[in-house]
């Protein structure tokens, strides 16, 4: 690679970063550049867009790094060809054999091998704070009827520590029977309790960081949903 | 011959065997934004075809502005992925939410710890975009997470008042750790006034860090997002990250 001249003419800082420019700049943010002109640095500082520009293609990026490398692509092997009329039907072909090996390749992502380390994909690191679409509709969902228990618990703002304590409180009929499920946002049952006759449940909570949903079952309505987040620090 | 050599060589001799050679990065780029919910899946094949055509139309615009200056793998990226844009908007495609979205990362601790770094990484990346504002913004982003702040992250401001003023600075945020957000406000006031030789308000501090940690989010989530990442989630990153001894 050419050296960045550091002496060459100052680029309009009016107009968004070109083509070589955001691939400088996206090479220098991967570390494979050590530095870049001083007034591409003023420009990127200063513009939001091309901030989100670079972000979106040195994540691009960082996927075609994490393909090649995982060697679910071939790249050697096929025929030279001397034109454009040429080249066209082999890169069907050569297209339907990546789409092929594509489709191999998620599909060995669901088999499951011992001792095997599942690459993880990037975007789902804050998958545990997801809401639920499903859960968020009944959250805090009132219901009229004469037997509610009046449920109060965690509101959708609570943010518990490991180690802090959940508390639920009611109006107990002594006709119904109880169910509080915990869930985690994926409706996956955490854990649940029979209160029998009480009418307060105070549950330790050492659930690991993740937006979580309380349900108030009773024995033939759901009563209450409620929700509340746990972040890891205490 | 280094990979870059090699291509640059065949972009100038050979350019429809270096476009045979990049169909994994073309087809890599286009499954990337399909998934991003661009383009529905079916027409992916078809994208791509559309996309090596106009690549080859373009070889000779390529090869004449294409400067060296960065690894041409980045650059045809770009180009492949302002292609695909092109066709997106000539298509009058919307993007639409992710639905892998609320997928469930698996609970191994292993792969936790892979997602962590790589996520770190990225928000490294992140902040420095931000360039100028970089040391100011991870400050404050510490000190707003109770996360200890070091004479070192006060380095790179506008002003070095110098290592031993630094650890003084550094002390003052540190024993403001517990503050309500208003009083942090004024700590942060006074130390960057301090380090930047200007006269902000704890206000002006409080609009300028809302704003930059709102944008931060927005580049961590993407667009259209594909995480949901929060202020609290954002400290949780750093903090897992620090005990993972993770942190540059």
């Amino acid at each position: 690679m050419k050296e960045e001249n550091k002496y060459q003419t100052q680029r309009d800082p009016s107009t968004h970063l070109s083509e070589n420019e955001f691939a400088i700049y996206a090479d220098f943010l991967r570390g494979d550049l050590k530095d870049v002109r001083g007034d591409l640095k003023t420009h990127v500082g200063n513009c939001t867009y091309c901030r989100h520009e670079l972000m979106a293609i040195t994540d691009l990026l960082d996927q075609v790094d994490w393909v090649e490398d995982s060697g679910a692509m071939p790249v050697k092997g096929i025929r030279r060809l001397a034109g454009i009329k040429k080249l066209m039907p082999v890169l069907r072909i050569a297209a339907a054999l990546a789409l092929l090996l594509i489709v191999s390749g998620v599909i060995q992502q669901f088999i499951i091998r011992p001792g095997r380390i599942n690459i993880p994909d990037t975007v789902r690191f804050a998958g545990d704070f997801v809401p639920n679409p499903s859960l968020e509709a009944m959250v805090s969902a009132k219901y009229r009827s004469a037997k509610d228990p009046l449920v109060q618990g965690p509101s959708g703002e609570t943010v518990f520590t490991p180690g802090d304590t959940l508390n639920l409180t009611w109006s107990p009929d002594t006709t119904d029977l109880y169910l509080v499920v915990i869930t985690d946002n994926q409706a996956n049952e955490i854990q649940s309790f029979r209160p029998g006759r009480d009418s307060v449940l105070v549950w330790k909570v050492n659930l690991k960081p993740g937006l979580y949903y309380w349900r108030f079952d009773g024995r033939d309505d759901l009563w209450r949903v409620g929700k509340f987040r746990v972040i890891g620090r205490k | 011959m280094n990979r870059n050599d090699r291509d640059i060589k065949l972009l100038n001799e050979d350019p429809d065997r270096l476009l045979i050679q990049y169909q994994p990065v073309i087809r890599i780029i286009v499954r990337s934004l399909a998934y991003q919910g661009y383009l529905p899946k079916r027409e992916m094949a078809d994208l791509v075809q559309d996309v090596n055509r106009k690549l080859l139309e373009r070889f000779p615009r390529i090869r004449s502005q294409y400067n060296g200056k960065c690894l041409f793998r980045t650059y045809f990226s770009v180009v492949v992925r302002n292609l695909c844009l092109e066709e997106f908007r000539r298509m009058r495609i919307v993007a639409e939410p992710k639905t892998e979205v609320y997928e469930q990362a698996s609970g191994e601790s292993a792969a936790d710890n892979l997602i962590i770094i790589q996520e770190f990484q990225r928000l490294q990346r992140a902040l420095n975009l931000f360039t100028g504002e970089r040391p100011a913004l991870w400050t404050a982003i510490r000190f707003m997470a109770d996360l200890p702040v070091s004479a070192e992250h006060l380095s790179g401001f506008e002003m070095d008042p110098g290592l031993e003023i630094r650890e003084k600075l550094a002390t003052e945020l540190n024993s403001g750790a517990n503050l309500q957000k208003r009083e942090k406000m004024e700590v942060l006031s006074r130390v960057f006034n301090r380090l930047e030789k200007k006269n902000r308000a704890p206000d002006a501090i409080r609009k300028w860090y809302s704003s930059r940690l709102e944008e931060l989010l927005g580049l961590m989530n993407g667009n259209p997002p594909h995480s949901a990442y929060s202020a609290e989630t954002l400290h949780l990153l750093i903090e897992k990250s620090e005990l993972e001894g993770n942190l540059t």
